[in-house]
């Protein structure tokens, strides 16, 4: 049933490229926490897990979408140009399908490469003995994996429609303005005009990612949660599936 | 077919459910922070009441918290939404109708800005730091309320009317600021420069001065005055004007200032935060807060009941010089 996904799933771990990508993002992120990169505030350094783990998930989280950008980018594209597609199509399967099936692949691997990253932090709180947060990682992580999840089926769907480049570039605007939204929030507050309106277009058009790993954040740490922004995540969510499904893709 | 248009209805609905779920959990209106950031500032009245301003009381003014859309108005009790008095985060005393009110970004925006312009760094300060800072921005601002309804300052009334005036004229026809006065006249000339930074070490001295020796600080106070009446003589005018206000005006304000955020914060705090760069220089309007702040300092421990007759018709360093001179003492 799930076929095409699979096969799909194996070419992505046949690609050397994301090992190194991966690896060097969870290198990045254990940086971030072991102290050789030191964060201080007037000078003291900044070691409390807990004024530490929310930087370091927003970093994860950054460098997550990104791989979810890459890794969902060239997927369905690449099965129209080898013209695989027409097999697909003998066989009797339709466009939803096979989109659907693609997309699920790119989400499994994007969340794959993200749970690397939030392991490897996971890792370090086991270490600093924070066993609380351990308890609560498994949830924590399904709010975290949220907005990657988007991520990736927001790219897989605009990758059906725009060229590689005009979709990728979308895509990681899409994820940074998603990440940015309380800088942009802050500009547009500062700014007057057309900047102000050009600000707020982007900030109702694009979906506030940074909140959603704020709250896993929040969970872990054994805070209150905001519903309000998990549903905007899973909201995202929702509409990238339904432009999987409805996006179509002419040369089918 | 019929299968397919079941799933598209429940697909439709889900999005519906999700829809009117994220719509009914949005935040309305401005958060319990916020709130309860007013309510302690409030609280903190009869505390502000021992630093002896008269008729200084916070609930007079309305607190306008913007938050990038909106202002939300704290007065008599209510909070109420509004379209913003001015569309930009900064703190200030603005004229609205025909009063004065307090105009602060909310603790969030703030937070943000510290992320915007301090990088990682600002975006770790968070929490009680920024609660305490805020509440003793709010009684800063209601200060500068009080002191434009209830004063005129060196002499000078300014209505709401006034202010306005003024700011529209001050953007049409490009006249100097405060600002650019003291950047150009002070900062940027070398020698009244380092004089400056000079007479902000005796003040440092004169505000660390064992509180039982008067006489030294007395001393001091008369050596620093004697130095900085030189200085303004080679000053222009509209500098030395410039100075004296801003020394009254924002020191005073900073006084309060730092007096809520030490009772918010406690005595170590406070002297990180206020008193030990007591003596740093600032470029601009900045450096005018500290000497202010200093010579408020410094008259608590000459004339403690200073501001009982103070009313900001002269500058500080007048009434300074007064409660300073030995002849006071009889």
């Amino acid at each position: 049933m799930f076929g095409i996904m699979k096969n799909a799933l194996r070419e992505r771990l046949r690609r050397k490229d994301i090992y190194i990508v991966m690896g060097v993002s969870l290198l990045l992120v254990l940086l971030c926490m072991s102290g050789t990169v030191t964060l201080s505030i007037d000078g003291i350094p900044v070691t409390d897990i807990r004024l530490l783990l929310p930087l370091v998930l927003n970093a994860a989280s950054v460098l997550g979408g990104g791989m979810a950008v890459v890794l969902s980018l060239r997927t369905i594209p690449n099965e129209y140009e080898r013209k695989t597609s027409h097999l697909v199509w003998m066989r009797g399967i339709s466009q939803r399908n096979y989109h659907g099936q693609l997309a699920l692949a790119n989400v499994i691997s994007s969340v794959a490469a993200l749970l690397v990253l939030y392991a490897g932090v996971m890792i370090f709180v086991g270490i600093k003995g924070e066993t609380g947060v351990l308890w609560r990682s498994l949830l924590g992580f399904l709010i975290f994996a949220c907005g990657t999840v988007g991520v990736s089926l927001f790219t897989s769907a605009v990758s059906l429609l725009l060229p590689g480049m005009a979709a990728g570039v979308l895509s990681v605007a899409v994820m940074l303005a998603g990440m940015m939204q309380p800088i942009l929030r802050t500009l547009s507050g500062m700014v007057s005009g057309i900047s102000r309106g050009i600000l707020r277009g982007f900030l109702v058009l694009t979906p506030d990612l940074y909140e959603v790993q704020a709250q896993a954040g929040e969970f872990l740490l054994g805070k209150p949660v905001d519903v309000h922004s998990i549903l905007g995540g899973l909201l995202f969510l929702y509409i990238g599936v339904v432009m999987v499904f409805v996006f179509r893709r002419k040369e089918a | 077919m019929n299968n397919q248009r079941k799933g598209m209805f429940l697909i439709g609905s889900f999005g519906m459910f999700l829809m009117s779920a994220w719509i009914l959990t949005a935040k309305q209106g401005i958060s319990m922070e916020n709130q309860r950031i007013y309510q302690e500032a409030v609280k903190l009245q009869e505390k502000v009441d021992a630093l002896g301003f008269k008729g200084f009381c916070l609930s007079d003014f309305p607190v306008a918290m913007y938050d990038g859309k909106w202002d939300y108005v704290f007065y008599k009790g209510k909070v109420e939404k509004r379209e913003p008095a001015l569309s930009t985060f900064v703190g200030t005393a603005f004229p609205v109708e025909d009063h004065f009110e307090v105009i602060v970004p909310t603790l969030e925006q703030i937070d943000s800005l510290m992320s915007v312009v301090g990088g990682v760094e600002g975006m770790l300060i968070g929490g009680e730091y920024s609660f305490a800072q805020q509440k003793a921005t709010i009684w800063h601002e209601a200060f500068h309320a009080y002191q434009l309804t209830n004063f005129g300052i060196l002499g000078e009334k300014v209505t709401t009317e006034d202010m306005r005036a003024e700011l529209e004229e001050s953007k049409e026809s490009g006249a100097p600021s405060q600002e650019e006065w003291l950047v150009r006249e002070v900062d940027q000339k070398k020698g009244l420069k380092s004089k400056l930074e000079g007479e902000m070490s005796f003040l440092k001295k004169a505000v660390e001065t064992d509180a039982s020796d008067i006489d030294e600080l007395r001393r001091i106070v008369l050596e620093y005055s004697e130095r900085r009446d030189k200085r303004l003589k080679e000053m222009p005018k509209e500098a030395r004007e410039a100075e004296i206000r801003c020394e009254l005006t924002e020191g005073t304000a900073y006084y309060v200032e730092a007096s809520v955020y030490r009772l918010a914060c406690g005595d170590e705090a406070y002297k990180e935060r206020y008193l030990d760069n007591l003596e740093a220089y600032e470029g601009g309007r900045g450096k005018y807060y500290r000497t202010g702040f200093a010579k408020c300092l410094i008259l608590d421990r000459l004339a403690p009941d200073w501001k009982e007759t103070f009313d900001f018709t002269k500058g500080l360093d007048e009434v300074l010089v007064k409660y300073g001179s030995k002849d006071d003492e009889l």
